[in-house]
Formats: C-alpha cells, structure tokens, sequence
C-alpha cells in the first residue's frame, strides 16, 4: 500500500497489536476484549503525557475499551477461536499492512510505539497478556461509584461461589413458590441470621453505593438506582441471595447502556453517540419492569415489617393528597 | 351481613389499598360487610389504576431519597436524641412529599432514645418496600375485595341533566353505579369518601345530594365513608 489509510488513533491500536506478537509470537492469543482494553490503557498513559491522540473510547461493563464502530478497523483480522468452553475472536495485524499504512507525526509515532511497548512490558507475563477487570477499575475508574459497583459486584459474585448449593436450593424455592418451600418459617431464619457476616459486608457496600452515587451526573437512572439499592438491601437481609445476584447483573448492564457509555466516553463521534441514546428508554423501561417483578417476590416472601401502621395517619394524608392530585409521571 | 352490591368512589379505593389508618379500616369493614360483589366503575377503577403505582413510586422514592442523604451526610454510627432532631430539622427535605410522614417518624424516634445509624438506615429501606405493599393483604388482597366492572355502561343523560352533583367525573361515577344497579337489579349501595359532593345539601340547592342521587338513580343507599380529617 502506497498512500496511507489510517490516522494516528488506527497506529495506536496496530502498534498494539504489534508489541504483543513481536512478544509472544503470531501463535500466542491476543483475545479482542484484551486488546480493546489495551487499547485504553495506552491511550490513557498517553494523555498522562498530554499527548491526546484522538481515540475513540468508552467505559462499558469490563472497563474502559476501544470504541471500534468508531473507526476504519481494515488493518486488524480477527480470527474465530475456541478457549476451552469459551469462543472468541483472536487479534491479528491483517495481510499486509504495514508502518506506512498510517500517516503520523513522526514524533507521536514514537511516544505511541514506546507506550504500547511499555503497556504490553508491564502488563504481559510469561503465558501471554491479559488485562484483569480489577486492575482497570482500580486505576481508571471514571468516578468512585463505578468503582465501588465494581467492588460490590466482585463481592456478590463471591457469595456465588462460596454458598452455591444454598443458592441453587433459592432460586428453585422461590420459582416454585417460595413458602411452598420454606413453610411459614421466616426467610430470616435461613437468611440473615445465618449470613449477618455477609449481610453486615453487603450493607456496607450498599451504604458506599449510596453514598457515593453522583446524582448530577447520572440523573437518568437516579429514581432506579434507589429502587434496586433498597430492593437488593431487601432481597439480602431475607436471604434470597440468588435472586442479589442477577438483579446486580442486569443493573449493571443497564447502568452501563443507560448512564456509563454515554458519560464516559472521549472522541465518540456523534453518529455513534446517538445510536447508544436510542437505546436508553427501552433500557430503562425494561429495567423498570424487571424491578417491578423482583418486587413482587420480595413483597411476598420477605419478613413482615409495620414501619408505616407507626406513622398511619400522616402516611395516610400524605397518601390521599397525591391520590386528590393531578399526577405526572416522574 | 348484607346483600347488598357495592360500587365503591376512588376514596373508598385509596382507603383500602393504601391507607394505614382509621379510613382503611372504616373502608375495609364496609367491603366486607356484604357478601355480593364490590365493583370499581370504569372511570374510578381507571383514575385509581393510572394513579396507584405512581403514588407509590413517589413516595417510596421520596423515603430513599432521603436514606441517600443519610447516607452521603450522617457516619456516625449511633445516633441520639441530637442526632435524630438534627436529622429531622436539616437533613430531612422539606421539599418531599415524604416529609410529613418521616417528620412525625423522628419525632417518635427521638422520643424513644438513641438507634444505631444502621437500624435507621433498615428501618427506612423496609418503610420504602411497605409503601408498595397492598393494605388490604391480610383481607386476600385488593383484588379479591374489588372487582372491576366490565359490563359497559349505557347512556343516561335524561338523569344526567336532573343530577345536582356536577363536579369533576363524580356524575359519571353516579351514572355508572345507576348502570350497575339497573344491570344487576338487587339493593346496590354506593360508598364514597366524599360527602360534600356526594351527600350533603350544598347552597342554592333544592334538596339533598343524596336524596337527590336515591331519586332519579336505582341506587338503593349512598354511603359515607369519610373520616374526620378526611376528606
């Protein structure tokens, strides 16, 4: 190729690309979500040195990646494979591409060829590379909350692992009909009393979630992020810990379509922008609906609390007046 | 017992699936005290069906609304009388919807003493989740005790024209519970939370509401259903 197709964000990523095979070789596995996470991680060191080479990237559930609609992706291949269980696409530079194929600043050209030389150095180990969700998060984060939501996620998932016949035993229980089940003993029984030490951590880190929730920036999902805090404080202090965890996960995925994406991204083209806005009503609505479900089993198997007959007349005033309103929805 | 049909306004609706207090439980006996069917209108069954899961989100979203800020603003981990009345004057939103209630809820706690930061925090969390909750559950719930009218409703406008009542949809209420009781035949009462419109005899009028509604309707009874403080 004579005349060169790709700009300097393109050169970032060949560059990458070439660091780890000149590394490890052409046989070793560079999986796409890696090299989209290396990609970020370049860029970002970059910028630490004011050198901003317009990439397109966005945060999104694994972490900060490269927003590849973004851009003229001609000069990588990608090549179906199977790890193990998992299949994946594997990185490769494509056919004869080569250094001339990209108009860069020669000067640019080197900071980003010694970046990616020192990313890959520093992240690579002798079995290959692989950038792990924790070390993204620990260093990038664009705010405390993702962080800590990061950190809360980790911790349920761990729930998972340590407690999974109890888990298994509540899923079917409460598809089944929960006091089909457990009988009219209390969920707590099983639940909290059992777990306090988990429940106790659990608090904790939905108090810091809480706490640190940037209404300001995330206004979208404020009223559901409320909802499914005090849902999963609900659903842990009565034991359905099965339940926990998939409701994190799809609040994660839609906190990530809905609120993560489109505040933190840079040099996302505007196209691209709008495509991910379009999505977000559906997202929220369906979001909405699954709370509506998860809370419907938790209204009918949670222990029976009476918060409100203790304040019954000004609950029931308060009430009534916005029955007597014309209401709009919020 | 009675055997009596009952047509129920959105009042009589509120006061059984949301209200906690006297009005709940003067609602709840009246729907059980007949052994025959309960019916919400169309237009109150609509009104209370559209209004219902917005009420509740309101509020429920107003009492975590204010378990944030706790959250953001309060570390200490055991809170006393100080502590509660300084939640209750600074912290607490006078903006919410909320506020009366969680007003009166610190006054209670701050008469009881000192809590610990975390059993607020639950307290709040299972207040918010029982705002959601059917009243009438321990009843069978809600949907047991009201059944939707789904048996159309005719024209009436020779009565419509003679009916003093006139404010908001309250004349089409009073129409489709005439439709009920004509359909159904049998005594069919109507219970309302609005005696003002529905019952008294109001200025420059020539007779009662109520006699007025026995009148011309098929109506056999129209019931009050208010409390003191409310409407």
């Amino acid at each position: 190729m004579t005349n060169p197709h790709y700009g300097e964000a393109e050169f970032l990523c060949y560059q990458v690309i070439k660091q780890v095979r000149e590394r490890y070789g052409q046989s070793w596995d560079l999986p796409k979500t890696e090299f989209y996470k290396l990609c970020y991680i370049v860029d970002r060191r970059l910028q630490e040195e004011d050198i901003d080479i317009e990439l397109s990237t966005h945060w999104y559930r694994y972490g900060g990646v490269l927003t590849t609609d973004a851009m003229n992706t001609g000069f990588y291949s990608l090549e179906e494979q199977t790890w193990g269980e998992n299949a994946g696409s594997n990185v490769l530079i494509a056919d004869g591409v080569e250094d001339s194929d990209f108009d860069t600043d020669e000067e640019v050209e080197r900071a980003i060829s010694e970046m990616s030389e020192s990313v890959v150095d520093e992240l690579g180990q002798g079995y290959g590379i692989s950038v792990s969700q924790d070390y993204q998060y620990k260093e990038y984060a664009p705010d405390d909350f993702v962080r800590s939501l990061h950190e809360f996620r980790s911790f349920i998932q761990d729930i998972d692992e340590d407690d999974a016949l109890n888990s298994e035993d509540y899923i079917s229980g409460v598809d089944v009909g929960f006091k089909d089940i457990i009988g009219d003993s209390s969920p707590d029984k099983t639940g909290s009393s059992a777990s306090s030490e988990t429940n106790n951590r659990i608090r904790d880190h939905l108090d810091a979630l809480l706490a640190e929730y940037p209404e300001d920036k995330y206004s979208q999902m404020e009223g559901l992020f409320l909802d499914w805090e005090n849902l999963s404080w609900q659903m842990a202090k009565n034991g359905f810990y099965s339940r926990l965890q998939d409701f994190m996960e799809s609040f994660w995925t839609t906190f990530s379509r809905v609120e993560l994406r489109p505040k933190n991204n840079q040099h996302v083209p505007l196209s691209i922008r709008s495509q991910w806005n379009n999505q977000i009503s559906d997202e929220m609505e369906s979001f909405e609906n699954e709370i509506q479900e998860k809370r419907e089993v938790v209204l009918n198997n949670r222990r029976e609390t009476n918060e409100l007959d203790i304040i019954s007349e000004s609950y029931s005033d308060t009430a009534r007046d916005l029955f007597d309103q014309p209401l709009q929805n919020e | 017992m009675t055997g009596s049909t009952q047509v129920l306004d959105t009042g009589v609706l509120v006061g059984i699936a949301v209200a906690h207090d006297q009005h709940h439980g003067k609602c709840l006996e009246f729907v059980l005290e007949t052994d025959e069917v309960s019916y919400a209108t169309p237009t109150v069954g609509n009104e209370f069906r559209s209004k219902l899961p917005e009420v509740r989100d309101r509020l429920s979203r107003d009492i975590k609304r204010h378990r944030s800020s706790l959250a953001k603003q309060i570390s200490k981990k055991r809170l006393n009388r100080t502590d509660l009345v300084q939640i209750r004057e600074q912290i607490l939103d006078t903006a919410l919807d909320a506020h009366r209630f969680l007003f009166e809820f610190y006054d209670q706690l701050a008469q009881q003493g000192e809590i610990k930061r975390e059993d607020l925090m639950d307290r709040l969390s299972d207040m918010a989740t029982e705002v959601h909750e059917d009243a009438a559950k321990e009843h069978g719930g809600f949907n047991t005790l009201v059944s939707a009218w789904s048996g159309g409703v005719d024209n009436y406008s020779k009565i419509e024209e003679e009916l003093l009542i006139c404010e908001g949809d309250d004349p089409d209420v009073c129409l489709e519970a005439h439709h009920i009781a004509v359909t159904l035949g049998g005594e069919t009462e109507l219970g309302t939370t609005n005696p003002n419109d529905f019952i008294k005899q109001q200025k420059g009028e020539p007779e009662e509401r109520k006699e007025n509604i026995l009148r011309l309707t098929a109506l056999s009874d129209v019931r009050d259903l208010s409390i003191g403080r409310y409407p």
